[in-house]
């Protein structure tokens, strides 16, 4: 037998909140102010 | 960019901004309110109501928003999680060498009942079992795992890993014992080939975990364990008071054997038959830690939580309110104009 050495080829899996919290809490920001206002009557 | 980890400052932080949020939505929500009660005849009718369900759609509005507040601020302060495979941590890696009883023994089915299955186990589905028990318990990103299986002879199966797939795949009724001659089990070999393996670590770096059923151990001729491995657990699998019948004598997990390895190397033994490996047993490998904090994971699940419902409430509420908000339809319908 001989050892057979494996390199990883699938894709490893990574998180990265930050740019995609960034432009949510953007938009989070922009419904908070439109509730003031900008809303379908009359709701 | 240097990331901060989600610590308490940033915690506080999100839920200061959610209750900023909730607060904000309160008022805005109240302000409308006010707006549409004015404009009550107009929008709802004669009656000037809307339908009762719609009461509750302001406070889920602002629960919505309070909770996408939270989430997002929450998971913009967890830092990235990228796979820290060629990470070193500090003082190198630890190592685990399982020395892995691959005999046709194994097999026998007396290593206590799988209530899962309903059915017995056999030795070595017990001694996986306490294996990745025991995998779940240790810090596994700072842990090289090796497998020596041992039988009539020896032979290193996978060295150094970080891959749990392969282990659980070797632990998981590989048929090793065909890369053996048949023949008698030898416990021995199984260490000497452990101790070839771990001979240039660094010194104090390596547990060695012997799983095996027992097997007469010679008085004499047992190798000489290196600096690297400082630590000794022989974990018995079996029934050590009822045995089975194979190749013509009777088979169980011989306890006294086992024991004695154990003294004999400085090590423990341990019954896992009946009990796991205590988390106090393990203090070398649990007692680093994680690369990744382990704390931040319930936090990271409950921030998406929120961001999901939280998104779906609010793109949801306004189609339910249009259609089903009033019995009252504002503005001219389409029958109406047809008919004109």
């Amino acid at each position: 037998m001989r050892p057979a050495k494996f390199e990883p080829e699938t894709p490893i899996p990574a998180d990265n909140f930050r740019p995609f919290a960034l432009a949510g809490l953007s938009l989070l920001g922009l419904q908070l102010l439109s509730l003031l206002g900008i809303r379908f009557t009359p709701w | 960019m240097n990331i901060p980890d989600i610590t308490t400052d940033a915690a506080t932080l999100a839920l200061w901004v959610a209750l900023g949020a909730g607060v904000f939505a309160v008022l805005a929500e109240g302000w409308h309110s006010r707006r549409t009660r004015r404009v009550a005849r107009l929008a709802f009718g004669p009656l000037g109501q809307a339908r009762v369900w719609t009461r509750i759609a302001p406070p889920i509005r602002v629960l919505a928003l309070t909770a996408m507040a939270w989430g997002l601020v929450t998971l913009f302060f967890i830092r990235p999680r990228v796979a820290s495979y060629d990470k070193i941590p500090e003082g190198g890696y630890r190592h685990l060498v399982i020395a892995w009883d691959v005999s046709p023994s194994m097999q026998l089915d007396d290593g206590g009942f799988d209530s899962g299955k309903q059915k017995k186990r056999t030795r070595a589905q017990r001694g996986a079992k306490v294996l990745l028990s025991l995998f779940e318990r240790i810090a596994l990103d700072q842990v090289r795992i090796s497998i020596v299986a041992f039988f009539t002879g020896a032979k290193p199966v996978v060295v150094d890993t970080h891959d749990l797939n392969v282990v659980k795949n070797i632990l998981d009724d590989l048929p090793l014992d065909m890369a053996f001659d048949p023949g008698k089990t030898s416990l021995i070999d199984g260490i000497e080939e452990s101790v070839r393996l771990t001979k240039g670590w660094e010194p104090g770096s390596t547990t060695l975990l012997i799983v095996s059923d027992g097997d007469t151990v010679p008085d004499t001729g047992l190798p000489k364990l290196p600096p690297s491995i400082n630590k000794v657990f022989v974990a018995g699998v079996g029934d050590p008071r009822r045995g089975v019948f194979i190749d013509g004598h009777m088979s169980r997990q011989n306890a006294r054997v086992l024991r004695q390895l154990a003294k004999r190397l400085g090590g423990e033994y341990v019954d896992v038959n009946d009990v796991q490996i205590s988390t106090t047993q393990l203090a070398e490998l649990a007692g680093v830690r994680n690369l990744v904090d382990p704390g931040e994971k319930g936090r990271r699940e409950l921030a998406l939580g929120c961001v999901a419902t939280g998104a779906g409430l609010l793109a949801l509420l306004p189609v339910g309110l249009a259609f089903f908000g009033s019995p009252w339809q504002s503005g001219r319908s389409r029958r109406t104009r047809v008919a004109q």
